[in-house]
């Protein structure tokens, strides 16, 4: 298996998008709980999922699951629960503790898709914006004065200026997102 | 308290995955103390397993002992606790995985249940792993905490920022810390480069281990899924370095 991201652009930005959608949805209370996880995992270095259901002994903890940084998993499963409850009981707690692991782990890839969209935004609205602001400045003015109509012109300066800002936002949330790796 | 991350160390590490499932007969809400105190925890757990297998632990700790390397204990029915003579230090761990060595080798005389012999594996490979890390320590740890016993440590209030210990250092013991000496069950090793592991223990072969299997395997789902996460912020955030150690390209 490649875990390698081998999509085309549309794809990856698709799922970029699909990332902070599932986050802000997720079982486990949304962006803020995401936000909450991704900074577990940096400051606990790891995220603690816990699922409660009912024992012999009353309501306990039953399947615990811990994801490192390092990318390592473990889950817990308590030995009384399952040794008594009912396989249908297993297996709907089992899918609801893994639906909250999965929403626990989504904080990070829910910032990183946040951070290329921001940066994709800004590229492609500068792009986009020099480009047309190039063009109608090439058909409004007259060959020997186009070059300074160009330099003078303020509307295409800030469309370049909004393709520039894609990658000082992505340098910005680097900067930011070392120094969280960095205080950890 | 942790160091400063190191970025490469951590992509590095997530090369590869490791999925564990364990089942325990109790589950604590506790969280790994203070490193010091997490060491002496891991410390008494595998010299506790030690005794209980009946390995004269007092011949690795008492004070005449010499090179634990050559020690030959021999099985005893009733072994002595060694609770107040371990210490924070690289000595402790290098008695403790001698122990566990050689417990393995004289279970070849007399058999140990297989079991049993995966966790003396677990305290040799951990103790070294242990012992490694005392390398990387910084000197203001050695000075608290270095040959501390636990009483030692009871007399004393720790500050977690007057230390550093490296991230990845302090991923590893929490890791050892918190799976103990616990049965794992099913493991699955997962590598960038595509391949994939899973041990299974014998004692899964039977009827209801179905539950188990599922639950691994959902496990391991959700886990390579935020490795690629993992994969990608750190790709993100380090940038071409570490993005070229893994291999990726976007």
């Amino acid at each position: 298996m490649n875990v390698w991201d081998k999509r085309g652009w549309l794809a990856a930005t698709r799922a970029d998008i699909a990332a902070p959608q599932a986050s802000w949805h997720s079982v486990r209370g949304g962006w803020r709980a995401a936000r909450r996880d991704a900074a577990e995992l940096i400051r606990h270095r790891r995220v603690l999922v816990d699922t409660q259901a009912m024992t012999p002994d009353g309501m306990r903890t039953v399947l615990r699951t811990r994801l490192r940084l390092i990318g390592d998993t473990e889950t817990d499963i308590l030995r009384a629960w399952l040794a008594v409850a009912p396989p249908g009981a297993v297996m709907a707690a089992t899918e609801a503790h893994f639906a909250s692991v999965a929403a626990a782990a989504g904080g990070w890839a829910a910032a990183i898709g946040m951070e290329r969209l921001a940066v994709r935004f800004f590229v492609l609205a500068g792009t986009l914006g020099s480009a047309a602001g190039a063009l109608h400045r090439i058909l409004v003015t007259e060959a020997s004065q186009l070059v300074e109509a160009v330099l003078t012109d303020r509307h295409l300066w800030v469309s370049v200026a909004s393709g520039l800002l894609g990658g000082v936002v992505r340098w910005l949330v680097r900067l930011r997102l070392r120094a969280l790796f960095s205080g950890g | 308290m942790a160091a400063g991350f190191d970025l490469t160390a951590v992509a590095r590490r997530l090369l590869n995955i490791e999925v564990n499932t364990i089942i325990r007969d109790n589950m604590t809400a506790e969280p790994m103390p203070l490193a010091p105190h997490a060491l002496l925890d891991i410390a008494g757990e595998y010299a506790q397993e030690l005794c209980t297998l009946g390995v004269d632990l007092q011949a690795y700790f008492a004070p005449q002992a010499g090179d634990p390397a050559t020690v030959v204990p021999g099985w005893t029915v009733f072994s002595a606790s060694v609770s107040d003579r371990l210490t924070i230090s690289p000595a402790t761990f290098d008695r403790l995985r001698w122990a566990a060595k050689w417990a393995l080798g004289a279970a070849r005389l007399t058999p140990l249940p297989a079991a049993k012999r995966v966790l003396l594996d677990r305290i040799i490979n951990n103790g070294d792993a242990i012992k490694e890390m005392f390398k990387r320590f910084d000197a203001s740890f050695n000075k608290q905490f270095l040959d501390k016993t636990r009483a030692d440590l009871v007399g004393v209030s720790i500050e977690a920022g007057t230390y550093a210990i490296p991230t990845d250092d302090l991923i590893l013991l929490q890791k050892i810390w918190d799976i103990g000496l616990e049965e794992i069950i099913a493991q699955t090793v997962v590598h960038v480069t595509g391949d994939v592991t899973t041990r299974v223990r014998e004692a899964l072969f039977g009827a209801g281990s179905e539950a188990i299997f599922s639950i691994h395997r959902q496990s391991i789902d959700v886990s390579v899924n935020c490795w690629k996460s993992l994969l990608d912020a750190v790709r993100e955030i380090a940038g071409t370095a570490v993005g070229a150690l893994l291999g990726g390209r976007r």
